[in-house]
């Protein structure tokens, strides 16, 4: 008997331990859960693009030129990555687990691929677009603001600005991994059909 | 049945009846961590129980859940953010031969976590003695391929144990 048979012979008789009960709650609360994670991003960025247009609607008619195309610049760049991200969402939902395997692990593998374009391609243009438009705004709050308030908006961005960029930054090398085990997968997959 | 006639109470009997056989798949994609693998079946039976209703009886219901429980492995693997943790040993000091088995288990469970993902799901559906032919309508190809894709994998997990 080689390794495999032996290992075959003893598979069902491992220790899992006594079977749970079966709880509609904690099945109820997974599914919540699976629901809400899809949708935190796009809430928070459109929650961010309604406060941005609130408080491009509260600036009088004669303000800054440059401030309102500011603003509609930073609600553009953010309503872009929403539609992104909604559109990377509707594919997730388009994944029928009932699926057979192989046709599955096919759209799950075309999903990956636009998320990888997503945070590697349009995440980084995003954010750029967006810090370029908010550092464009600095003049206008020099003008409308005091002195302590406008240093506390300018220093504040730099914070929240730096860290996102570093999170950015933090997550590239597991992408990278992810997209090397991807490539693996799909040579190893060529190679054992051969 | 009518579809919509799936109740409380088959779901239960679902459950019953292939919770050890789901939880010993998704331990293969895990690495033999029986918490991870638990939390693991637990998702497996939420998918199965939010997708109830769309099962028609064409086919098996034992193809459907096993198709539920290796695509939700599949996605589980790809989301994770956190990596494997390694499969820990339990050893009763005095018994030699237990602790000699847990570290083939260990091995084998290292071997499996080395294949590609749809070999990896072939594979574990062999180890729980399903037909081929069912194996081959839960990862949509024809038999022969799935035939001859199981000599193969085996092969290469004997080597891969041995080295």
């Amino acid at each position: 008997m080689n390794e495999f048979e032996e290992f075959k012979s003893k598979w069902e008789t491992q220790d899992l331990g006594q079977l749970p009960n079966f709880d509609k709650s904690n099945i109820e609360s997974n599914l919540l859960k699976f629901r809400k994670e899809k949708y935190w991003t796009p809430l928070i960025l459109l929650l961010t693009i309604v406060i941005l247009l609130f408080f491009l609607m509260i600036q009088p008619e004669e303000s800054f030129h440059l401030l309102k195309k500011g603003i509609i610049l930073m609600s553009v760049s953010l309503f872009v990555r929403v539609l992104f991200e909604l559109w990377s969402n509707s594919m997730l939902n388009r994944l029928e687990l009932r699926e057979a395997v192989s046709l599955f692990y096919a759209k799950l593998t075309k999903f990956e691929r636009t998320r990888r374009t997503i945070h590697f391609i349009i995440t980084p243009i995003v954010l750029i677009v967006y810090i370029l438009a908010f550092y464009s705004l600095l003049p206008a709050f020099k003008l409308n603001l005091s002195v302590g308030m406008y240093n506390y908006v300018l220093w504040s961005s730099v914070v929240v600005f730096t860290t996102l960029i570093v999170f950015k930054f933090i997550s590239i090398p597991r992408e990278l991994k992810l997209i090397k085990h991807l490539k693996g997968q799909i040579n190893e997959s060529n190679f054992l059909n051969e | 049945m009518n579809k919509s006639n799936y109740t409380d109470a088959n779901f239960t009997e679902f459950y019953d009846k292939y919770y050890q056989q789901v939880l010993r798949i998704c331990r293969g994609y895990v690495n033999g961590d029986i918490e991870s693998a638990k939390d693991l079946t637990q998702d497996v039976f939420s998918r199965v129980w939010e997708n109830l209703d769309t099962f028609n009886e064409n086919s098996k219901i034992s193809t459907w859940i096993y198709r539920i429980a290796v695509n939700t492995c599949l996605l589980y693997k790809r989301n994770s953010k956190q990596d494997l943790k390694s499969y820990q040993v339990h050893s009763k000091e005095e018994d030699g031969n237990h602790q000699l088995f847990e570290l083939r288990m260990k091995k084998m469970f290292e071997a499996i976590n080395k294949l590609p993902d749809q070999n990896k799901s072939i594979i574990l559906l062999e180890l729980e003695s399903l037909p081929q032919k069912e194996i081959a309508k839960i990862m949509g190809m024809s038999h022969s391929a799935v035939r001859v894709r199981i000599l193969r994998i085996k092969e290469t997990l004997s080597k891969l144990v041995k080295k």
